[in-house]
C-alpha cells in the first residue's frame, strides 16, 4: 500500500476544472517535488491530499484510508499529514512556543509539563532554539516559516505537504528554508513540495512531477527528467524559469 | 441672567444620588458582561453558524440597531407581562440594555471575525484542530483586539444610555436626579451634578478599557 494515492482526482471550481484526472502515488520515504507555471493545479492537488479541497471527481488516500469519504475523520487524518503554506499562516498573538505546542495540547492532550521541551526539540531542528518566546512579528521571514515548519513537525507527521515556502520570501533567505528541508529529507520525512525552485528540486527530489493545464504531464526520477524532459512542455517550463 | 447657583440642597441629597449611581453602575457592567457573552456567541452563529442560525441572528440584531431603546425597554416592561412575563423595574432593564448592547456587539464583533483571514483557519484544520478549538485559540483573540475599540466605546454608550430605565420608574442616577429636583427646586444645580457624575463615569470606564487594553491585548504583538 502507497503512503499517498490519488486516482483520477478532479477538482473544479464551478465551471472552471482546475484538476482533470490526476493519478500520483507516493511511497513513504519519497521526496516528491511538484512544478508546472501558475494556474497549472500543483498547490490544488497538493491541498487534496489533506483534504483542504473537496474534489468533484476520482479518490484521494492517504494510508489507506480514503480523504474524500465525508465518513473520515478528516481531524485524525491531518494529525498525520503537516502542511507549510506560502504565508507562513502563524498565530500572530502566540508566541513561537505556543504556536508550536498549541495543536499537541489541545488536539493530541500532550501534558502542559512536556509542551517546552517539545517546542524545543522541534526548535533545534529547524535551528531557531533561541527565538522560543518570540513573537511571530519580531521574526524575519525565513524564521516564520521555519517555525512554521516546526510547528507542523510537533504533530510528528507521516507526510509532510510544502506548498511553495518559499515563495513569499526575499532571496536571501529562502536559503535557510531549504537547508531545513534537506535536514529533513536526510531524517527520511516524507515530503510533497510544490516548488519553484529547480536546484533545489534536482538536489533533493527522488522525484519530478511536471503539472500542466490540471494534468501530470511528465514525471520521473529528479535529475534525469529535469536534465532530459521528454515533452516539449516541460522544456519549455525549465527553459523559462531557468533563466 | 443673575441666577446664583446654590448647589447645598442638591448636596444634601448626595445619599439618594449615590443610590442611583450604584444602579446605574450595576446596570453598566452586568450589561457590559452580557453584551460581550452575547455579541461572542452572536457574531459566532452569524459568521460561522448553520444558515438556519444565521438568519434569525441577522434578524435579531438588524431589529435591535434599528428601533430606539427606550421601545425596547417598554416593550419588556409594559408589554410582556400582557403575555404572563412580569419583570421589576430593574431586571427588565437589564434585560432590555443587555439585548441591545448584545445586537450591537454582535455586530462590531462579525467584522472583527470576517477581518481574520481565512489562511488562519486553515492553519488551525491542518493542525486537526475542532471548529471550536480554532474558534477558542486561533480566532477570537485577534478579532477582539481588532475590535476592541469600536466595542469599548459601545460600552460606554450604552452606560450613558443606562439613563432611559429611569422612564420605567427603575431607580438610577437619573432617576433618582428627578427626585431630589422635585424636592430641591435646584433643576440646574441638580441637572449640573449629574451631567458632571456621568461624565466621570464615563472617563473611568474608558480609563478602565484602556488599562484592560493594555494588560490583555497590548503585549502580544501583532503580525503584519
Amino acid at each position: 500500500m502507497s503512503l499517498v494515492e490519488l486516482k483520477d482526482v478532479v477538482k473544479s471550481y464551478g465551471q472552471n476544472q482546475v484538476l482533470k484526472g490526476v493519478s500520483l502515488t507516493v511511497e513513504k520515504g519519497e521526496i516528491i517535488a511538484i512544478i508546472g507555471r501558475s494556474g497549472s493545479g500543483k498547490s490544488t492537488m497538493l491541498r487534496c491530499v489533506n483534504g483542504l479541497e473537496p474534489i468533484q471527481g476520482g479518490s484521494v488516500s492517504f494510508e489507506g484510508t480514503k480523504v474524500n469519504d465525508p465518513n473520515t475523520d478528516l481531524r485524525k487524518l491531518r494529525q498525520h499529514v503537516g502542511i507549510v503554506f506560502q504565508s507562513f499562516n502563524l498565530f500572530p498573538h502566540l508566541n513561537v512556543e505556543k504556536n508550536i505546542t498549541l495543536a499537541p495540547r489541545v488536539v493530541k492532550g500532550v501534558a502542559p509539563a512536556q509542551t517546552r521541551a517539545l517546542a524545543e526539540s522541534v526548535l533545534r531542528k529547524v535551528g531557531l532554539a533561541d527565538k522560543i518566546d518570540a513573537y511571530p512579528d519580531q521574526l524575519s521571514g525565513g524564521q516564520q516559516q521555519r517555525v512554521a515548519i516546526a510547528r507542523s513537525l510537533a504533530m510528528q507527521p507521516t507526510l509532510m505537504l510544502f506548498d511553495e515556502i518559499t515563495s513569499a520570501l526575499d532571496p536571501e533567505l529562502v536559503g535557510e528554508v531549504l537547508k531545513t528541508l534537506e535536514e529533513m529529507a536526510r531524517d527520511g520525512m516524507t515530503m510533497m513540495l510544490v516548488t519553484h525552485e529547480i536546484g533545489f528540486a534536482r538536489r533533493v527530489a527522488n522525484r519530478v512531477v511536471f503539472m500542466h493545464h490540471g494534468k501530470i504531464w511528465e514525471q520521473g526520477p529528479a535529475a534525469d527528467t529535469l536534465a532530459k524532459p521528454a515533452t516539449p512542455e516541460l522544456e519549455t517550463f525549465l527553459s523559462a524559469v531557468l533563466h | 441672567m443673575n441666577y446664583t447657583l446654590q448647589f447645598r440642597d442638591v448636596f444634601a441629597a448626595s445619599d439618594l444620588l449615590l443610590d442611583g449611581l450604584a444602579l446605574t453602575l450595576e446596570l453598566s457592567v452586568v450589561t457590559m458582561l452580557s453584551g460581550l457573552v452575547i455579541g461572542i456567541t452572536g457574531a459566532a452563529a452569524r459568521v460561522y453558524g448553520p444558515n438556519w442560525l444565521k438568519r434569525p441572528v441577522g434578524v435579531y440584531v438588524e431589529v435591535i440597531r434599528n428601533t430606539p431603546l427606550i421601545v425596547q425597554l417598554f416593550l419588556i416592561f409594559f408589554g410582556l407581562p400582557s403575555a404572563g412575563l412580569k419583570f421589576d423595574a430593574a431586571t427588565a432593564a437589564m434585560i432590555a440594555l443587555s439585548i441591545n448592547l448584545g445586537a450591537y456587539s454582535i455586530e462590531i464583533l462579525r467584522a472583527g471575525l470576517e477581518a481574520i483571514p481565512k489562511s488562519q483557519i486553515e492553519a488551525g484544520q491542518s493542525l486537526g484542530m475542532t471548529g471550536l478549538q480554532i474558534f477558542r485559540y486561533v480566532i477570537i483573540f485577534p478579532a477582539l483586539k481588532l475590535m476592541y475599540p469600536a466595542l469599548a466605546s459601545q460600552f460606554v454608550l450604552l452606560m450613558l444610555a443606562t439613563s432611559v430605565v429611569s422612564q420605567i420608574s427603575a431607580q438610577d442616577l437619573f432617576h433618582m436626579a428627578s427626585i431630589v429636583q422635585s424636592r430641591t427646586f435646584r433643576d440646574f444645580e441638580c441637572y449640573i451634578v449629574v451631567a458632571a457624575a456621568y461624565l466621570a463615569l464615563a472617563l473611568v470606564f474608558r480609563l478602565l478599557f484602556a488599562l484592560l487594553y493594555q494588560l490583555v491585548f497590548a503585549r502580544r504583538t501583532s503580525s503584519r
